[in-house]
């Protein structure tokens, strides 16, 4: 049996509940009161964090996201159908932790985050897919607290691609505007959110049903050009790569929005624009109307995907695309997107 | 025992508030024929609706209100303006502890400070209200010019669709239905 110091057992406790292990509210009152830290690590701590992020997030992502789930997405220009670890081979589903993990699970257990200044991390090491896993799950875990509160208001972790995707309606700061998706449409970052689709698409349905709820201008503002951005950078990246596939969530959500939608005046229900100009309420409900005019993005991919011919490059993700449109009747969805943001428009 | 003095300061202002309120949208228009030539159809349409053409703009002005449409883009920006010269004056009265010198002077020069701030406050109300006067006539008049601006763009279409008939064959028989919004091309090709 391995022995841990308290500092140790602490940090690995709540390493096992970021990874979904165990409950949080087992050790929020850790990672809220803080705990001494010693000078250096032991070696069977350490090693043990190693296990618990490798095998946990990879637990994680099978028993929280769509890994498990015969799906079909891309690999090498060909559709590729089967649950992830069929879709691509198990050595190459592995995940690479830098220091800033660590290091960050250390400030973590050590600190007492509503107290002091947010983790950054270090300056010149390249945060990892995995580094950004961990600190979204850290976000994910406790986004509910005071402490994931705070963190919402931190730039630090609105640079980070799958947090400003996940949570844009609840960063209480502006996205990153050079916001970069390209590790994620490739490789094990394009894995990461083929086995979050459906987690995805559950978050952009919950984002578009809370603007009916905002009452402050300049929230539905900040939510409105943070989803602008977000949406932007995802799409163009996956259209540089050929990954119409990664995006399949949005028309999901769309389609599932449609479906209850009745007028565009809800997107804008709670909000107080009397007082206004024309110019401002024009730009407060183009922000509110942001995710149904990306419709006419998806639109334009399925137009696109339509003429690429059978011999021509990305004819099988033109496919793919394809499918799901008609399986989820893009065309109506994205027509009726439109009438409701033409209803927002003067 | 001290004695305060009353006094009474007086002060009024002249102001010219402006407002301004706008809205931009785009014209849908399809792309029938070249831009260019949907342009030139689209500008003779709107001459008709007393805009005037300047190069690839058509502006019209009415009642302090500018439409400019880009004839290439589609672009329709809307542009209302106000201007009104407010006056206002008040009186505002105080207590010192001399009736004359410096203590008076300081007193008074206070009390005109916040007079100021009152009128200045009076001022901002009237902008408010002159930007609310804008905003409200700007959005009136945007029924009306939607109306106009589909009318437009429904017979730069028809007339689009006509002469691209033409070019395809020899039109034979040209229905149109103004009520039902339907035009009937028969081409010989």
């Amino acid at each position: 049996m391995q022995t841990v110091s308290r500092f140790e057992s602490n940090l690995l406790s709540i390493t096992y509940a970021l990874m979904g292990q165990r409950p949080i509210s087992q050790v929020i009152s850790h990672i809220v009161q803080g705990t001494r830290c010693p000078s250096c690590l032991g070696r069977n701590a350490v090693e043990l964090v190693q296990q618990a992020l490798a095998k946990g997030m990879v637990r994680w992502l099978a028993h929280e996201g769509d890994a498990w789930k015969v799906d079909r997405h891309m690999r090498d220009d060909e559709i590729r159908s089967g649950r992830l670890w069929e879709r691509t081979s198990p050595e190459s589903l592995g995940f690479t932790f830098s220091q800033n993990s660590l290091e960050f699970l250390v400030w973590l257990t050590a600190e007492q985050p509503l107290k002091v200044n947010c983790w950054k991390p270090k300056r010149g090491v390249e945060l990892t897919i995995g580094d950004e896993l961990v600190f979204f799950r850290a976000l994910d875990a406790l986004r509910n607290t005071g402490v994931g509160a705070r963190w919402m208001a931190e730039k630090v972790f609105a640079r980070l691609p799958l947090v400003t995707l996940m949570f844009t309606e609840q960063l209480e700061t502006n996205v990153d505007s050079k916001i970069d998706f390209t590790p994620w449409v490739d490789g094990i970052g394009a894995s990461v959110l083929e086995a979050l689709q459906t987690r995805l698409k559950d978050r952009w349905v919950e984002m578009e049903f809370a603007k009916r709820h905002v009452t402050e201008l300049s929230r539905m503002n900040r939510i409105g050009q943070n989803q602008q951005i977000v949406l932007s950078a995802l799409a163009s990246s996956v259209a540089r790569q050929g990954r119409f596939d990664l995006c399949r969530f949005w028309l999901v959500a769309l389609s599932e929005l449609m479906a209850e939608a009745d007028t565009g005046r809800d997107w804008i229900g709670h909000l107080n624009v009397d007082a206004l100009r024309l110019a401002e309420r024009t730009s407060v409900y183009s922000n509110a109307s942001s995710f149904l005019d990306f419709g006419n993005q998806l639109q334009t991919w399925a137009t696109e995907c339509a003429t690429v011919g059978y011999f021509d490059e990305g004819y099988q993700a033109a496919q793919l695309w394809l499918v799901g449109w008609e399986l989820y009747d893009g065309k109506r969805v994205t027509s009726r997107a439109r009438d409701l943001a033409g209803e927002l428009t003067f | 025992m001290s004695r305060a003095y009353r006094i009474r300061v007086s002060e009024s202002a002249t102001r010219v508030v402006h407002a301004e309120d706008h809205v931009s949208s785009k014209l849908e228009l399809l792309g029938i024929l070249p831009v260019d030539q949907m342009a030139d159809l689209l500008a003779q349409e709107l001459v008709k609706e007393g805009f005037e053409r300047d190069g690839d703009q058509a502006v019209r002005t009415q009642d302090a209100t500018t439409v400019t449409i880009d004839l290439q883009s589609g672009t329709v920006e809307v542009r209302a303006e106000g201007e009104q010269q407010v006056k206002v004056s008040g009186t505002k009265d105080g207590y010192s502890y001399d009736d004359i010198g410096p203590s008076k002077k300081s007193a008074e020069k206070a009390l005109k400070k916040e007079l100021q701030k009152e009128l200045d406050a009076s001022i901002t109300d009237e902008q408010s209200k002159l930007q609310r006067q804008v905003t409200d006539a700007l959005e009136s008049k945007l029924n009306d010019l939607r109306g106009e601006l589909d009318g437009a763009i429904n017979r730069t279409t028809a007339e689009a669709l006509k002469q691209k008939a033409s070019q395809l064959g020899q039109i034979k028989e040209v229905t149109e239905d103004p009520q039902a919004g339907s035009l009937t091309i028969v081409v010989e090709v």
